[in-house]
């Protein structure tokens, strides 16, 4: 990626900080958006005259989200729990329930998902929010090291206590995200009675009674620039309910040197992954589910496929080179008008 | 522990009454007040209103080291597949 998509990553998603925007749409739903979680937060209502109840819940639930389990917030749980060296620290049912499903993904992918990924993380560059990480920097030096495993995390769930070995920081930013999307989906449906859709940059949730012909959704690389880039990487879809969740090594990119760096580390080796996949975008009950399994996805590499395939999971994986693949269920492409017959795992 | 670290856990647990609050607000004590919250308990909130055919049953089962509970969880991994779609999208997914 050269360094001129970089800048202009960074300058498009500094433009879509600053706004805030309600729209009725043509299909006589009503949205709203917003900066929050580092991202764009947008919620899709079926009745527009519920759109500001279900913003504010689901800002209720962002707000609380980010209290405890950002990075980047000196003041956080997460924060906290990272730096007590060791000691056991007591946490609130949010943070235990944020970082049970980050050890819950981890058990589910094998450790694809690993919440001790925290210090790559950092080392490679990704040390403050995304906006105010240098796009070009020089190279870094590093000694990779595989990360130091899910299972020395304890979660005392009795107790309502998390305990880090010292030297290890944890990042909850393959799961927090789609736990939000499923926490502000409930929070927003409850609030406003009609069918509700909640879009964490990228990562997104419905529920309630949908439109009649499903949420329209347009599959991307990177949903902050919403433009694909090498190959015909985008398609628009159709969920009618649960979960959708995209991770791609397009976004959040940035270069070190002579290398483009990237935020999703795989734990076995502590370095950014390598491919062959840029984007994985994957169906499921939940955000949470869905965001752990496209990540799990990219970090699996060749063996992708078959593990979406195995836990029958529906995707849509784009290679490196642009092509793309398709899983389970996922629609294929209609380029003539004609229904593609059968699904097909590849 | 030092004592910024501690001022800044009396902080945190002072601003645990409003994390409560918020959450009771947004209508999510009582899933997290019961500390089932996990992926499984999401995704039977979240299908209750949709059509589930095609889901399958994974079992999740957490043992980690060293902590004090054991967590089986049984979870409705995938949902109904996406269809292709001939409306103006509302919403866009990408990496972000």
């Amino acid at each position: 990626m050269a360094t001129s998509a970089l800048d202009g990553a960074h300058r498009v998603e500094s433009t879509r900080r600053d706004s805030q925007h309600e729209a009725a749409t043509a299909s006589g739903l009503a949205t709203s958006d917003w900066a929050a979680l580092g991202t764009t937060a947008q919620v899709v209502v079926t009745d527009p005259k519920r759109l500001g109840s279900a913003r504010e819940a689901v800002t209720e639930v962002l707000d609380a989200i980010d209290l405890a389990a950002s990075r980047f917030r000196p003041d956080s749980e997460l924060s906290l729990v990272n730096a007590a060296g060791g000691s056991w620290v007591e946490v609130s049912e949010l943070f235990a329930a944020a970082l049970r499903t980050a050890l819950d993904a981890a058990a589910w992918t094998g450790g694809l998902v690993d919440p001790t990924v925290g210090n790559a993380v950092i080392a490679h560059g990704y040390s403050t929010t995304f906006a105010a990480v240098p796009p070009v920097g020089a190279a870094l030096t590093l000694a990779p090291a595989p990360a130091p495993g899910w299972r020395r995390i304890e979660l005392d769930e009795t107790n309502r206590r998390v305990r880090v070995p010292a030297g290890i920081a944890i990042d909850l930013g393959a799961t927090a995200k789609g736990l939000a999307a499923d926490l502000a989906a409930q929070a927003a449906w409850a609030a406003s009675g009609c069918g509700v859709l909640v879009n964490l940059g990228g990562d997104l949730a419905v529920l309630g009674e949908p439109p009649v012909t499903g949420w329209s959704i347009s599959v991307t690389d990177d949903s902050n620039l919403d433009l694909p880039f090498g190959g015909d990487a985008r398609q628009t879809i159709a969920l009618h309910s649960g979960a959708l969740a995209t991770s791609s090594t397009s976004a959040r990119r940035w270069r070190r040197g002579g290398s483009i760096v990237h935020h999703l580390i795989d734990p076995r080796v502590g370095i950014p992954t390598a491919g062959p996949w840029r984007t994985a975008t994957v169906t499921a009950s939940t955000c949470a589910l869905a965001n752990a399994a496209a990540t799990a996805a990219i970090i699996s590499g060749p063996d992708a496929v078959a593990w979406l395939a195995a836990q029958q999971l529906h995707a849509r994986l784009v290679h490196d080179d642009g092509t793309v693949t398709y899983v389970g269920e996922w629609p294929r492409p209609e380029p003539f008008g004609r229904t593609i017959p059968e699904a097909e795992v590849r | 522990m030092d004592d910024n670290l501690n001022d800044a856990i009396n902080r945190r647990n002072r601003s645990l009454g409003q994390v409560k609050v918020l959450t009771a607000v947004a209508g999510l004590g009582a899933l997290v007040g019961t500390g089932a919250l996990t992926l499984g308990l999401v995704s039977a909130a979240n299908t209750s209103s949709a059509n589930t055919s095609g889901s399958t049953t994974t079992a999740v089962t957490v043992a980690n080291q060293g902590t004090t509970s054991v967590a089986s969880t049984t979870t409705t991994t995938s949902s109904t597949a996406p269809t292709t779609s001939t409306t103006t999208a509302v919403a866009t997914t990408g990496g972000s």
